[in-house]
């Protein structure tokens, strides 16, 4: 391998639902729904680690449509994932068959930052200004374990910078790439 | 892939991979354990069995803790 790109990588799902737990909480407090917004901050203010059986996703869909919000920036979420969806051509049943990887979820909640330290090859981490599962603390511990390590941080998108500025997004990832190929 | 793959492969070749058991790929044998290692192993033996000497990794949110081995791949001369 010569190069790596992270793109808005769930690298430890503790941290990352610590943050978003309470935006969550936040949009389900605004919506009246107070009983599922207690639910989420339980989860955040857990002393022990959160884990896979915390299932912090059912807490946050309470959100409803809204529930999407968490991962576009800006307005027309719905809109926004139904395009991203549709683009890539496949069908129902086809998403679906997705349920078969629900083991691999607790792994996503096994801390993994500490492996950056070995990492021999140049990386970039690219994520977007309005991403909840690379909040700022994660891109700090990342430039402390990989001093060489590169960040792009995409202004006004969320989880998925490659649909939301697209040309931006092409652009920053072939630079890497042909630099550091050889 | 459908966002980013003819933009990208301008320039570079893109290989996109739906992993063992989802969208296009085969059924999970029954029985089969599903870890990350094994994820690891079918990304190796996809470019051993390609010819690729090296490649560029890239890993998107979930696949982005993939021990930093998850598709898309983008060979390098």
């Amino acid at each position: 391998m010569t190069a790596v790109v992270f793109d808005c990588p769930c690298w430890d799902c503790d941290l990352t639902d610590r943050f978003r737990l309470p935006v969550a909480a936040k949009l389900l407090e605004a919506a009246g729904k107070r009983e599922a917004a207690l639910a989420c901050r339980r989860i955040a203010d857990k002393p022990d680690r959160i884990t896979v059986d915390d299932q912090p996703w059912v807490a946050m869909q309470a959100l409803d449509a809204q529930y999407l919000d968490l991962f576009f920036h800006g307005r027309g979420s719905t809109q926004a994932y139904e395009a991203l969806m549709s683009s890539a051509g496949f069908s129902d049943e086809q998403w679906a068959r997705g349920q078969v990887h629900a083991p691999l979820l607790a792994a996503m909640y096994e801390p993994q930052l500490h492996l950056m330290a070995r990492l021999a090859v140049p990386s970039l981490l690219v994520h977007g200004e309005d991403d909840l599962v690379v909040p700022p603390h994660i891109v700090d511990l990342y430039t402390s374990q990989v001093p060489t390590g590169a960040v792009h941080t995409f202004p006004e998108t969320g989880h998925f910078a490659y649909h939301e500025e697209p040309d931006s997004y092409a652009d920053i990832i072939r630079r890497f790439v042909i630099h550091h190929a050889h | 892939m459908a966002a980013q793959g003819d933009r990208l492969a301008e320039d570079l070749r893109i290989i996109g991979v739906d992993q063992r058991g989802v969208l296009r790929s085969a059924d999970l044998p029954p029985g089969t354990a599903l870890d990350v290692d094994v994820l690891i192993d079918d990304f190796e033996a996809l470019r051993t069995s390609l010819g690729i000497h090296s490649w560029a990794v890239l890993g998107d949110s979930a696949g982005g803790a993939t021990r930093c081995s998850t598709p898309p791949a983008i060979p390098t001369p």
